[in-house]
This record gives structure tokens, C-alpha cells and sequence, in this order.
């Protein structure tokens, strides 16, 4: 993953940044969580120029574990909710989520959470990474600007 | 720029004068050593936001395309929808991927800029009648010391991904 970062850092490449995806999805549930580069385009006018941004974060374990429970009973929580059942989805995947603590979001906002790589073709064969950024949560008038 | 909210792109200023504010920066005691980057700073490049960090009325308080009354660091002011399409067509064809780009109109055709820290593949192109001049290597240096951490960090890995 660093290697490919190298790469795509120093010749403008985009496809050096996929493969460093790729290899950051399938790193599942590390204990410090990372990403760096060129990642969202929210700025551009256009929205398709990125930004920068990088992210150090580290799992907090005992309510990543807490959360994990609720996510793997959400089959059948989901059920019980007082909406009828056509307002949900015919068939609920429980998503992989974990929850973190960000030492350091070096970008222009810090969000709540993520859902990346953004890239199409790497989401659809081998997938994208859910986290929470439990801690940002508790400063939403920071965020929120 | 100044500074803009991350959702919505309206700007914020500080709630204070451009008098005060620069009693704050050359209050610090770096800006009286000679040779500081602090001073530096504030000696050469604070002058050139300034107004923009204050600035509220239009086009300044909004980030979006110049045409209709925004502001963007990503291409020019005077780039039109028919030129950004054409600039996206023309990065289709190079296989150059738009996202780490900036884009700015000359007479006479274009220069984009791709963010790395080499500038080979660097070149000039004829594209549709206009000129384009593509730029490898902005923000070089930012992404020299980006990778030289990037290459430390490889001694601690926890595994090989």
C-alpha cells in the first residue's frame, strides 16, 4: 500500500492510487487506520478535482465490539421497527463497521465518517472500508463548518 | 481564497479588522527575528490573501464556477462551461485523471497541472485547434516530504498490505 502510494505521489498517476486502494480494503479491521491522498472532490465546482487529505486513527476497541453486536443482530432488530416493512431494503446486508478515534485529520473539514476509496471499479471488485469517526462526532459545530 | 464552508461553500471571515489581526501576527515574537519563516510569511505572502480573507461580497462569499458568481482556486475565472468540457475530454484522451489537476485558460489554449513530484511526461499537445501545455510536477515539494514519511512509515507496517 505505502509503496503504491510512493508511486502515484510521485508521478501524478492515478492508477498507482486504486492499487493502493485495493490494498487498503482488504486490510480489514487494523488496528491504526490510515488514508492519504487526493480523495474527495466536494471543492471543485465541478466536483471532480480532489482535495488532499490524510487520516490517522486508531480503533476503539470496546465499542467497535458494542457496535459489532448491534450490526450483527440488525437482521433481526430491523424487523421490529414501527415502519412496515416495504419502507426497508428486501434484503439487508449487515455492513462491516468499525469505530475510531482520529488522532489526525489533515484536511479542510474532519467528517463523521468515511465510506471510500470513491473509485467505481475498485468498490465493485474488491469493495470499500465503513468507519466511524467516533470522535468527531463530539465536536459538531467544528464539522459542521 | 479565505476560508469557506466545507458543506455549502459559503465563506467565513474573522470577526475581527485586518488592523487587528495583523497586531496579533506581528505580535509574535518570531516576527521580530530577522530571517524567520514566520516573517517571511507575514512580510510577503500575508499581503497577497489578505484582501481575500476579508473579502464577503460577491464573488468571494460563494465557491462555485466563476461564470455564475463563485469562486475557485481549481481553474480560472475566465474558464466557461464549454471550456471545462473540453478539458475534460482532452484529460479522457491523455489518461490523465482529472482529480489531481488544475486547469487554467491562456490565449491561445491551456495549461493543466497535475499534482506530483516529478515533472516527466511534462508536454505540449494540440488537441480539437486549442494548445494544451500539461504540467506534471505542482506541489512538488509538499509531496517530496509526504513521500519521504510515506517511506519511513514503511518500517513500522503490521503486515504486507
Amino acid at each position: 500500500m505505502l509503496d503504491h502510494y510512493i508511486k502515484t505521489f510521485r508521478t501524478g498517476d492515478i492508477e498507482a492510487h486504486k492499487d493502493s486502494q485495493r490494498e487498503w480494503v482488504k486490510d480489514k479491521g487494523p488496528v491504526v487506520e490510515t488514508n492519504i491522498g487526493y480523495v474527495e472532490s466536494y471543492v471543485d465546482p465541478e466536483n471532480s478535482r480532489a482535495y488532499w487529505e490524510g487520516l490517522v486513527s486508531i480503533v476503539d476497541k470496546e465499542k467497535s465490539k458494542k457496535f459489532g453486536d448491534l450490526v450483527k443482530n440488525s437482521e433481526s432488530i430491523i424487523p421490529l421497527l414501527p415502519w412496515e416493512k416495504r419502507m426497508e431494503k428486501e434484503n439487508f446486508m449487515a455492513p462491516d463497521f468499525t469505530t475510531l478515534d482520529v488522532i489526525c485529520f489533515a484536511s479542510n473539514g474532519c467528517p463523521a465518517g468515511i465510506n471510500i476509496p470513491n473509485f467505481d471499479d475498485v468498490r465493485e471488485t474488491e469493495g470499500f472500508k465503513n468507519v466511524y469517526l467516533d470522535n468527531a462526532i463530539g465536536v459538531p459545530a467544528l464539522s459542521a463548518m | 481564497m479565505g476560508s469557506y464552508h466545507a458543506f455549502g461553500g459559503n465563506k467565513f471571515i474573522p470577526d475581527l479588522t485586518k488592523e487587528t489581526f495583523r497586531t496579533i501576527l506581528t505580535s509574535n515574537p518570531l516576527y521580530t527575528q530577522t530571517h524567520t519563516f514566520y516573517r517571511e510569511v507575514i512580510e510577503e505572502l500575508y499581503p497577497q490573501v489578505e484582501t481575500e480573507i476579508f473579502a464577503i461580497d460577491k464573488p468571494y462569499n460563494q465557491i462555485g464556477f466563476p461564470e455564475k458568481g463563485g469562486v475557485t482556486s481549481y481553474f480560472s475565472t475566465t474558464m466557461t462551461d464549454a471550456d471545462l468540457n473540453l478539458i475534460k475530454e482532452f484529460l479522457d484522451e491523455q489518461k490523465i485523471s482529472i482529480l489531481l489537476t488544475r486547469a487554467f485558460k491562456e490565449s491561445g489554449g491551456f495549461t493543466i497541472t497535475v499534482g506530483s513530484v516529478e515533472s516527466t511526461g511534462s508536454k505540449h499537445v494540440d488537441f480539437k485547434g486549442h494548445r494544451f501545455n500539461i504540467e506534471f510536477g505542482e506541489f512538488s515539494s509538499f509531496l517530496e516530504e509526504c513521500n519521504s514519511y510515506l517511506t519511513q512509515a514503511k518500517n513500522y507496517v503490521a503486515n504486507d498490505t
